[in-house]
């Protein structure tokens, strides 16, 4: 399986990141299986980059409001508020990761 | 009133607490992608958090720009051309900051909860359906013609809270991603049935259940007596020329016998006999004469459920053309309900007044009944088939309600069907009263332009510049040809029927009278005395009532900060009046330890209900003891009904008299007690009990900030984004009364100087802004805990805010 250099991942997650902006959260398994079909290689490079766009959004938010979010949100689960972070960001990874594991999978069932 | 008690305290508390409790149940999941977005999930409300330093916005039908300046506690002040436009604009930016809240409380009105939180809400929806309540807002707002100042109020008021749900977009508040649900439109019947579900709070009652439950347990004549139509304390809101309450001191009618069941809604719940003067709403004011600085001053503290966010927004709103009032409002209503212009200032509590009455009909079939007999002839019912549905538009199910000439006709628990007939049922009083009634610059042209408020009834207490402080019990009360309303009648003829209603004259009411101030706090508002015709029964202990008189008479010199003192005072009438006959008896069984130790415990009390004493547990422990035992001939275990515990005005006259029936309890066969062997049993017990809870005395569990405290719950109860076990100072009967579960209490505090710049204090439990993530969702908590109060901002002009100026808001008529 092919890797990827840090400047495609990076690339990657800045589409991923427009993507979600613009479209929403369908852009992530959308751009995942478009690059996965057109530069076949490591799909848990793809989530990576996923999560990374997903984390740059969740960096624009502003932070006292973002962090009284988790902290209450954390209340309602009875978890400590970062801890929530895990949530969007590991939902990124496997959106991603799944969708190009798919893509994978057909190109080849498709020879 | 019990029976109207009984309404408010559990009205309140069930949209939460069902239909969140109900919502804490594992059900399906949200869809995750939605949820998670980065950009338009759960996580963007942390952008709308806060509003920027400038914003605009656009409302259709505005005749001209609004500027809103929010202030340093995100207070808006609204500045407008005209009234519609400043409603307009407080529709926008109460949706922009409580829009969740206001889909919640309009659907629980109109009964259509379940297309919100599917089929878990259906039991909330039946009620109200089935009260008639939508079906009341809708033909209120059918009645009123299209030009009427009330309709276009009410599209007024529409037309700025949709264009906020439109602004909101993609981008709706955190609760409804969390339940994957989209804002609906807002129509101008929301607001009809918002004051519908209110009404439901304030003024829904049993009072016929209740004493028909109670008569056959102990006999007409001492259920008469068990929960009267004249209060055994006597500390009228109508001032009655009394330096003191006074006390009913003749012996109760015994128990006679009763071979019917029924249960005494007894220990759990906001139902434990303490809890019937844990609840309730103050209000008082005092003439210049008796102030320190020769202005007027006026408290308002009206107590409803405490929840996040708060059942009140806060806003000022100024026009071009003389309005300028500012205090709080039910998001989703139109006006200030409570507050001050530059002129006066007014607060509410509620009447308690019996408008609710029962009656027994004769149906041609009770399976399914189509008509029923009066005057010996067969009337149809107005039949209606209901469905319910949920979020998907699934039908989950369908009620057929009927409706006779009195109201809607619900099936009693016996089987009988009866029509219930509720003055908030039936349409009259206006809509706008409050914002005319702000345009009034005299105490007694605010009572006059609300006159015509009808229901629910409510204590309206007002103050004003030139020192006139006023106060008038205001709202419809029915004249019933039996001259009670307390028992059930027979339907079969329309002689029984409400035959007129108390005219304005005859209202409990009082203008500068000589005493120097008013006070009301829900308890019998006229004495009957003076006047001896019926307006409710099972009235409120005026426990709260005595002490603010007892303030206010010895304080010549009132000042704001005293006022607002007063609002958290921790003095108790009613541990004034026990302990000391407690104490009393157990000094009569000095060979009994558990008597003897219980006794040195609680004299130890100072009777305040201070947040650090730990006394007053032992206390509250002993009078559920002697609830529990002194009405032990309205047995649990006998359950064929349900039946309030009697009040402690009636106690209190009970314990004039040692050797009462009332006194033995039943379950001691070959001992009879009296008065003071059971009060020292329930001291007793009282200290075995309270051991048990919070052990030893001095353990530190005693503490009463241990044991009670506020519960400041969301709307849907998530626990993470309520604020529990909140200390409070305060207990039974004081002005601050606390209740069992703590979800009950002061929701506003207001003090008003009427001097020549008025002055205004405030605050309530929680924030502005219902959005978790921002700093004004619950901010205000810890100063309301502790009973302080903000300084009110009276601006003139959107700059005139100073160095108190927050974000500004430019609202724009929409193209």
């Amino acid at each position: 399986m092919r890797g990827r250099g840090p400047f495609e991942l990076l690339l990657l997650a800045v589409l991923m990141a427009v993507g979600t902006w613009l479209g929403g959260w369908w852009a992530v398994p959308l751009l995942a299986a478009g690059w996965q079909w057109l530069r076949p290689g490591s799909a848990w490079s793809i989530g990576s980059a996923a999560l990374l766009g997903w984390g740059g959004l969740l960096m624009l938010l502003p932070p006292a409001p973002f962090g009284r979010l988790l902290e209450r949100l954390g209340g309602l689960l009875s978890l400590p508020g970062p801890v929530l972070l895990v949530l969007p960001l590991s939902y990124a990874l496997l959106l991603g990761w799944s969708a190009a594991r798919l893509t994978l999978a057909f190109r080849k069932a498709g020879g | 009133m019990r029976g109207g008690r009984a309404g408010a305290g559990l009205a309140a508390v069930p949209l939460p607490l069902r239909a969140g409790a109900s919502l804490l149940r594992p059900g399906p999941l949200p869809r995750l992608g939605p949820l998670l977005d980065p950009v338009r999930g759960i996580w963007s409300v942390a952008r709308e958090a806060e509003l920027p330093a400038r914003a605009t916005g656009a409302i259709p039908g505005l005749t001209a720009p609004v500027t809103v300046r929010y202030d340093d506690r995100a207070v808006p002040h609204i500045f407008a051309a005209n009234e519609l436009d400043a409603t307009r604009a407080l529709g926008y930016v109460v949706a922009r900051d409580r829009l969740f809240q206001l889909e919640l409380s309009w659907r629980a009105g109109a009964g259509r909860l379940t297309e919100l939180l599917g089929a878990r809400a259906l039991p909330i929806d039946q009620e109200s359906r089935r009260l008639g309540l939508p079906d009341a807002a809708a033909r209120r707002l059918a009645a009123l013609p299209p030009d009427s100042p009330e309709r276009r109020a009410l599209e007024a008021l529409s037309d700025g809270i949709n264009a906020r749900i439109a602004a909101a977009g993609s981008r709706p508040p955190f609760e409804y991603q969390v339940l994957g649900v989209t804002p609906a439109r807002w129509e101008p019947v929301h607001s009809l049935h918002l004051l519908g579900r209110m009404g439901w709070i304030l003024a829904l009652s049993d009072l016929e259940e209740n004493h028909a439950a109670a008569a056959r347990l102990v006999g007409e004549e001492a259920a008469d007596a068990l929960y009267p139509r004249e209060s055994p304390i006597q500390e009228p809101i109508q001032p009655n020329g009394q330096l003191a309450p006074r006390y009913d001191r003749t012996p109760l009618p015994p128990p006679a016998g009763g071979s019917a069941r029924a249960a005494r809604r007894g220990t759990s719940g906001w139902e434990d006999p303490l809890e019937q003067d844990a609840l309730g709403s103050n209000n008082w004011a005092v003439a210049p004469r008796r102030t320190a600085a020769g202005h007027a001053l006026l408290a308002g503290d009206p107590h409803l459920e405490l929840t996040l966010p708060s059942v009140w927004y806060e806003a000022h709103l100024v026009t071009a053309d003389g309005l300028d009032v500012y205090g709080v409002t039910l998001p989703g209503a139109l006006g200030i309900v409570i507050g001050f212009t530059r002129d006066l200032a007014w607060s509410l509590t509620n009447t308690e007044a019996d408008v609710y009455d029962r009656y027994a009909e004769t149906v041609d079939d009770p399976a399914q009944p189509a008509r029923y007999r009066v005057d010996g002839a067969w009337r149809d019912l107005r039949l209606a088939v209901e469905p319910y549905r949920d979020p998907a538009g699934r039908v989950v199910h369908t009620d057929t309600l009927r409706f006779s000439h009195r109201g809607p006709l619900l099936q009693a628990a016996g089987g009988e069907w009866e029509s219930h007939r509720w003055t908030m049922l039936e349409t009259g009083g206006r809509l706008t009263l409050f914002g005319r009634a702000a345009r009034a610059t005299t105490a007694a042209a605010w009572l006059d332009s609300m006159v015509e408020h009808r229901a629910p009834a409510q204590n309206m207490l007002v103050a004003d510049r030139q020192g006139t402080i006023a106060i008038r019990s205001t709202g419809r009360f029915p004249l019933r040809p039996s001259g009670r309303g307390d028992l059930r009648q027979r339907g079969d003829s329309t002689a029984v029927d409400w035959s007129g209603d108390w005219s304005p004259a005859e209202l409990p009411q009082a203008i500068a009278p000589a005493q120097g101030f008013l006070a009301s706090a829900n308890q019998q508002p006229i004495d009957p005395a003076a006047a001896p015709r019926y307006l409710g029964a099972n009235w409120y202990s005026p426990w709260r009532a005595i002490r603010i008189n007892q303030l206010l008479r010895a304080d010549s010199a009132v000042t704001p900060d005293a006022m607002r003192r007063y609002q958290t005072d921790p003095g108790s009438p009613a541990a004034d009046l026990f302990v000391p006959a407690l104490l009393t008896a157990a000094a009569k069984f000095p060979e009994r330890d558990s008597v003897v130790r219980a006794a040195r415990l609680l004299a130890e009390w100072d009777r305040r209900y201070t947040r650090e004493n730990t006394r007053a547990v032992l206390y509250e422990a002993a009078m559920r003891a002697l609830g529990d035992r002194l009405w032990d001939e309205l047995d649990p275990a006998r359950a064929d009904g349900a039946v309030d515990a009697p009040g402690w005005a009636v106690t209190a006259r009970l314990l004039n008299d040692p050797a009462s029936a009332w006194w033995d309890v039943r379950a001691t066969t070959g001992v009879r007690e009296d008065r003071d062997r059971l009060l020292a049993d329930a001291l007793a017990a009282g200290l075995q009990a309270a051991i048990a809870r919070h052990g030893a005395p001095d353990a530190g569990g005693w503490r009463w900030d241990q044991v009670r405290y506020a519960n400041i719950y969301h709307i849907l109860r998530f626990p993470g984004l309520s604020a529990l076990r909140v200390p409070v100072q305060g207990g039974q009967s004081t002005l601050n009364p606390s209740s069992g579960s703590g979800s009950f209490g002061p929701s506003w505090r207001m003090v008003v100087e009427l001097g020549p710049d008025v002055r205004g204090w405030g605050t309530y439990p929680g924030g502005q802004s219902g959005n978790p993530a921002s700093s004004r969702y619950a901010d205000r908590i810890g100063q309301w805990s502790n009973g302080e109060l903000d300084t009110l901002r009276l601006p003139r002009t959107p700059d005139g805010l100073g160095a108190q100026a927050g974000p500004v808001l430019e609202l724009e008529p929409a193209p």
